[in-house]
């Protein structure tokens, strides 16, 4: 048991005699936003869904404000932590603003006041109030991540997952994305994203988790994880980290 | 915001104007329903009949009571249950498939409900009721739910299931078929009844056993309505929101097919109803399975009253198989829906 918002201790993940995971441990605060980085296959979604619930693990507990995720019904999952899967095209017809409302299922209350509210000031948050009469699958992949971020906000839980939340987002609704992920932080949420785009994750995150091979590399603050020599190690490819010209954090490039 | 309140109230009322606009027009084609057929009968005699039947009226009951209460009425009544049943089972099937074309017909569970009839016709006591009947019907369009369910889980798209659909539907008819011919026995219907359906010779007592399984399997799909809507996000989403997607499509299979099973025990296998309706009016009150459902039950009554009207009184003295009848009407329609879907 940990007083952490989220945490994961000694967490291994077997599948097929193959080991996704292996002796991954890290935590999160309430307040705080980790970033989950890494090459692909590095084991970056499968621990987020480990977090989730979806997959329990072979070994080792994941913790959501104190209680393992595994034995937890899906309910009550659902009102502890909201998910934000890997953005895939939705031919949903439902009017996005429906879609948005239904973050609102595990507490039954769709249609109450208090849900209104919250599904509006969401919208609005995210910058799809002006879609909010459109239908999902009408909209354009980037506008079907920001719903789909929307969605989780509106579920208003302790602790938010996100799997590659700007993967298909322009500059502007990244920036926008991350900030309102850090507004979020500042609820005493605790918010863990995992991100490709090690500059935003630079930019947004208290702290950076790297991971490659299934384990963890490191774990700190952005300064600490984003070094020249564990990028380059983990990635398998040159990478320089000098200042950021505007922000107080490293700015990662490639250097090949 | 105002705008957005004023928009959900503007929805709000047009749903409620739709239902009462198809509430009263299920009166209507009820009435029409009682009204038109060999003997001819007055609004007054309905009125007549009624009251008589109810004690309300000490006048002598006559012959057009008789043919109103013992023949009409229970047939006009078996039309509405069945069309509500087969309406509101659609909108279950294609929201636990996923699949707009998902129907009791095409995929296979109707034809299974006729032969789980069969069954029970055939462990019933000699003058038993409609009980068993009925039974049989709800076991066997359960478990052939339940079974697409599990071959859904395997099919890469909507096409496949719904092609696995009309073979298992296509294999369980001709078995129907080939038990009904073997069979023999004048208390099992004709295999014409299990093809094309029909409401001729409905009594109180098999409209009475039908009920319970239509009413009772239409009000769970109705209250199944808001995981149906989550659902349709895609079972992960569906999953993160607290959907226990296993238990949901379970639980929606047994009140679909309570219902199939309830309208094909009564009335044979009737196409077209559950898949058209639903089709139609999804693109008057959207996907919202709730509403859908509850539309989808006034409209599938009111197709299905004003279809068994015209089926026997278009060739009187001759009666069309209502099936032919929907067939006839659903398929133009159908294809019209399908050509006008959005891409």
């Amino acid at each position: 048991m940990t007083s952490a918002a989220v945490a994961v201790s000694d967490v291994a993940v077997s599948r097929n005699g193959h080991w996704l995971l292996q002796e991954v441990s890290f935590e999160a605060a309430p307040g705080e936003v980790v970033g989950i980085v890494g090459p692909n296959g590095a084991g970056k979604s499968t621990l987020l869904r480990v977090l989730a619930g979806d997959i329990h693990p072979s070994r080792g507990d994941a913790f959501l404000l104190g209680q393992t995720a595994a034995t937890l019904t899906l309910r009550q999952l659902a009102l502890i932590r909201g998910f934000v899967g890997p953005q895939t095209a939705s031919e949903v017809a439902f009017l996005v603003r429906k879609v948005v409302a239904m973050g609102r299922h595990p507490y039954g209350d769709e249609d109450g006041e208090a849900a209104r509210q919250i599904v509006d000031e969401t919208l609005q948050r995210l910058d799809v109030d002006g879609l909010a009469h459109r239908e999902l699958r009408t909209l354009s992949s980037g506008e079907q991540q920001r719903v789909a971020i929307a969605r989780a906000v509106v579920q208003d839980t302790g602790v938010l997952l996100l799997d590659e939340p700007t993967s298909t987002l322009d500059l502007r609704h990244q920036e926008l994305v991350m900030e309102v992920l850090r507004q979020l932080a500042a609820e005493a949420k605790s918010v863990v994203a995992v991100l490709h785009d090690l500059n935003l994750a630079a930019a947004y995150a208290d702290r950076i988790l790297l991971m490659a091979g299934g384990r963890v590399q490191a774990f700190g603050t952005p300064q600490e994880v984003l070094t020249s020599d564990r990028l380059s190690a983990a990635y398998d490819r040159a990478v320089e980290v000098m200042r950021h010209p505007f922000r107080d954090c490293p700015l990662v490039l490639s250097a090949g | 915001m105002a705008g957005v309140v004023a928009t959900a109230e503007q929805s709000r009322r047009s749903v409620v104007s739709l239902y009462l606009l198809m509430g009263l027009l299920l009166l209507i084609v009820t009435l029409g329903g009682l009204l038109l057929g060999a003997v001819s009968v007055t609004l007054a005699d309905v009125w007549h009949m009624l009251g008589v039947k109810t004690g309300l009226s000490d006048r002598a009951e006559n012959l057009t009571d008789s043919v109103l209460w013992a023949i009409r009425l229970p047939r006009v009544l078996a039309g509405a249950l069945v069309g509500a049943g087969l309406g509101v089972a659609g909108v279950g099937l294609q929201g636990t498939f996923r699949n707009p074309l998902a129907d009791p017909h095409l995929v296979g569970i109707a034809p299974a409900a006729g032969l789980g009839a069969i069954a029970g016709i055939a462990v019933t006591p000699a003058g038993g009721g409609s009980l068993l009947l009925m039974l049989g019907a709800v076991v066997g369009a359960v478990m052939v739910g339940l079974l697409m369910r599990r071959l859904a889980a395997n099919t890469l798209d909507s096409g496949q299931l719904i092609l696995i659909g009309l073979a298992l539907g296509l294999a369980l008819l001709a078995l129907l078929g080939a038990v009904v011919l073997a069979w023999d026995s004048p208390r099992v219907p004709t295999f014409n009844f299990w093809i094309f359906g029909g409401l001729s010779g409905t009594t109180w007592g098999r409209l009475g056993a039908a009920v319970p399984f239509v009413v009772v399997g239409s009000g769970a799909v109705l209250w199944l309505g808001r995981s149906l809507d989550v659902l349709a996000l895609g079972e992960r989403d569906a999953s993160h929101l607290g959907v226990d997607v296993g238990a949901l499509t379970t639980f929606s299979l047994v009140a679909a097919g309570s219902a199939i099973g309830g309208a094909v025990g009564l009335a044979g296998v009737i196409g077209f109803v559950g898949l058209v309706v639903p089709l139609v009016l999804r693109r008057v009150v959207g996907p919202g399975h709730r509403h859908l459902a509850g539309v989808s039950a006034l409209g599938g009554a009111i197709a299905l009253v004003v279809l068994d009207t015209a089926a026997r009184t278009l060739a009187a003295p001759i009666e069309i198989p209502v099936g032919l009848l929907t067939a006839i009407c659903g398929a133009p329609v159908l294809v019209w829906v399908m050509l006008r879907r959005t891409p």
